[in-house]
């Protein structure tokens, strides 16, 4: 049986919806460009990595309004980390494509210049301090960057994003905590995909509701549909504005759902999921298609949206371009980066 | 369910042995004749014994860097705990624990641990080997209002509440991790309000109240035997003394005077119990008897485990592998 649509509950309300922040016309243009800018860099680079242009993959397909909501309400100078699956979280906060997808193929004009790869690269220019494949490794690195804001006295926030599984890793326990004590200015943003891998929510959580653990740190917690973009952006924007009057953390649970497998490639001996229910999701939560009714809805032009439907093809396609020209790195510069002080390549002879 | 009046008697005497131990043991670390450091006990009588007097004697417990009381508290024999502290060869763990890593496992103790939080996945281990092995016993963890802020709080309490395990979470807040109070420490103050997190029952109760503590957990002891899974209780209560012997905190106190003395005229455990008992029915004699008995149990435990050798030098490292090593040199 096909899941129903997520219940939509406030677990302790932020704001009424009459209140929530509207997606201004404009925002909403910028919004639905940027999902479609990660799904297609994550169809084509599927399609690369399937090709053997480059390794594995994690794709973020399905997951756009949760992503793209999440960072619209964020300004340029806030902070982001990420997770094992975050193509997604630079292209939402604006990152350019052509470093993104040569990092993809380790080349030297990558964003990391080839050394972070698809699971470890960080994307500076839009904010973003580190993505991490450790589950869980991400949480910490927020709430400690929100510390720096406190300590700084700016007015940034930081926005963590982590997906179900993490959420019974220890370090969220304990960063909630901490956050919470000391009020700082992180939004703590949970991807509830509903599997952790192959693990399924209700086989690995004490109860369903991820929102539901903030009360026990004292923050707040909110559950959002997460294929919904306006719902998503307005607790955002809620959670945002109280972080940086000083009001402290919230916890935002954004159900939401992958289309693709894990990972590329990845064979699951046992199915963990039916094919109705991927399908349910594919055929009737997409993120893009709903948002594209309501665009329509709203009065913006269908020939808008197939301009930026082809804008946006256009920009994948240079980006491969870019990356498939671009050189990759010197082997001599294997040790550069690594540390402030550099080591060199090959190690100086012993006097 | 209440405490009938054999176990009234019962909880009586085993909170005087916990408070007469440490405040023996008190002495004698001063007196420099137990080594290491020492965490004594007073003020938590009653959250410690209303807890094991709720379960069997194959009931397995865990406990923490201040865990004399738990195996008292649970029936223990006073003398190769006693002995333990001084590190002699009787001691229940042969001298090897100390106070700090004991386990008594002739009460069901499975370990206690200085590292803050470390008791809680293994009692939730426990738990789940209880839950294997279908032997209908329960864990009964204690872990302190610092330890709560572990990681392996939150990893255990979801696995403990997803796989139903019969396991009781006890927390013994006594107000301080170490010097740092819980209004500094935690986002929200009510640890058991963190239960709801991870879809179990928390409760709280007044730690002070050895009835009241005794109740909760009883309940919790049968919900868990039914299957029903894990429960969070949070026993508020106080240390009458500093967190170790002989440990100066410089600057500004972190709790005041008048806040200690408070505990210790008004609220302590055993000064309530016993005027509760004189109200229901037993006399002075009743409880004079079981205070002397309990002092001299005490002296003999101090007797035996003066009396007993160290463990000899050549023995250093049994006890470590299964398949014993050789002393270098033998």
């Amino acid at each position: 049986m096909a899941p129903s649509r997520p219940v939509h509950s406030s677990v302790s309300a932020p704001t009424a919806a009459t209140e929530a922040p509207q997606l201004t016309r404009e925002l909403s243009l910028q919004a639905y460009r940027r999902m479609v800018r990660i799904r297609q860099f994550e169809e084509e680079a599927m399609r690369r990595a399937m090709a053997g242009e480059f390794s594995g993959m994690h794709s973020s397909s399905g997951q756009e309004a949760a992503i793209v909501g999440a960072c619209l309400a964020l300004r340029d100078d806030d902070y982001i980390t990420g997770t094992h699956r975050s193509h997604g979280h630079p292209i939402g906060k604006g990152a350019d494509l052509k470093p993104l997808m040569a990092e993809l193929y380790g080349k030297a004009t990558g964003i990391c210049k080839g050394r972070g790869g698809s699971m470890h690269l960080a994307d500076r220019k839009v904010g973003i301090i580190g993505e991490s494949a450790i589950v869980g490794g991400g949480i910490p690195l927020a709430t400690g960057a929100a510390l720096s804001i406190q300590v700084r006295g700016t007015d940034q926030v930081s926005l963590c994003f982590f997906g179900d599984g993490a959420a019974n890793q220890g370090t969220f326990g304990e960063s909630l905590n901490l956050a919470a004590i000391w009020k700082l200015p992180v939004i703590f943003f949970c991807e509830n995909n509903l599997y952790a891998i192959s693990t399924p929510v209700a086989e690995s959580h004490g109860q369903p509701d991820i929102a539901l653990r903030a009360s026990g740190f004292g923050l707040p917690g909110v559950i959002v549909d997460g294929q919904d973009l306006a719902e998503v952006y307005a607790a955002t924007a809620v959670a945002v504005s109280r972080a940086r009057q000083g009001g402290g953390p919230t916890l935002i649970e954004a159900k939401t759902y992958r289309f693709e497998e894990h990972c590329l490639n990845l064979q699951v001996p046992i199915p963990y999921r039916t094919p109705q229910e991927l399908e349910h999701y594919k055929s009737q939560r997409d993120p893009l298609v709903l948002y594209r009714k309501e665009m329509l809805r709203s009065g913006i032009g269908q020939a808008q949206i197939d301009t930026i439907e082809r804008d946006v093809a256009a920009e994948v396609a240079d980006a491969v371009t870019f990356a498939r020209q671009s050189p990759l790195p010197d082997p001599r510069e294997v040790y550069d980066y690594l540390f402030s002080n550099p080591i060199h390549y090959p190690p100086e002879p012993a006097p | 369910m209440a405490l009938s009046q054999a176990l009234k008697s019962e909880a009586y005497r085993r909170m005087l042995r916990i408070r007469r131990f440490e405040e023996e043991g008190t002495r004698l670390f001063r007196e420099g004749a137990i080594p290491g450091a020492y965490h004594a006990s007073i003020g938590q009588e009653a959250a410690i014994v209303g807890a094991c007097l709720a379960l069997n004697d194959d009931d397995a417990m865990t406990g923490t860097h201040r865990s004399h009381g738990h195996p008292i508290g649970k029936g223990a024999d006073l003398k190769p705990l006693m002995a333990e502290l001084m590190g002699k060869e009787t001691g229940i763990c042969k001298g090897r624990g100390g106070s700090m890593h004991l386990a008594d496992n002739s009460v069901g103790i499975v370990s206690e641990s200085a590292i803050v939080g470390g008791g809680i996945p293994l009692a939730t281990g426990v738990a789940l080997s209880a839950k294997v092995r279908k032997t209908q016993q329960v864990c009964l963890c204690f872990f302190g209002d610092g330890a709560v802020n572990q990681g392996t709080f939150h990893e255990s309490l979801n696995m403990g509440a997803l796989w139903r395990l019969p396991v009781i979470y006890f927390c013994e807040n006594n107000g301080y991790a170490i010097t740092t109070s819980l209004a500094g420490s935690h986002g929200q103050p009510s640890i058991a309000a963190r239960a709801q997190a991870y879809g179990m029952p928390g409760t709280v109760v007044d730690g002070q109240d050895v009835s009241a503590v005794y109740e909760v957990t009883r309940e919790a002891v049968a919900r868990a035997r039914r299957g029903e899974g894990p429960t969070l209780i949070e026993a508020k209560t106080y240390r009458y003394d500093e967190h170790n012997v002989g440990l100066l905190i410089p600057g500004k106190p972190y709790r005041s005077a008048e806040e200690v003395e408070e505990y210790r005229t008004r609220r302590d455990p055993i000064g309530l119990y016993r005027q509760r008992l004189l109200q229901e029915g037993f006399t002075d004699a009743d409880l004079t008897a079981i205070e002397h008995e309990v002092a001299g149990a005490v002296s003999d435990a101090i007797r035996f485990a003066v009396e007993s050798p160290l463990p000899a030098p050549e023995t250093l490292y049994d006890y470590m592998y299964s398949n014993p090593i050789g002393t270098p040199g033998k």
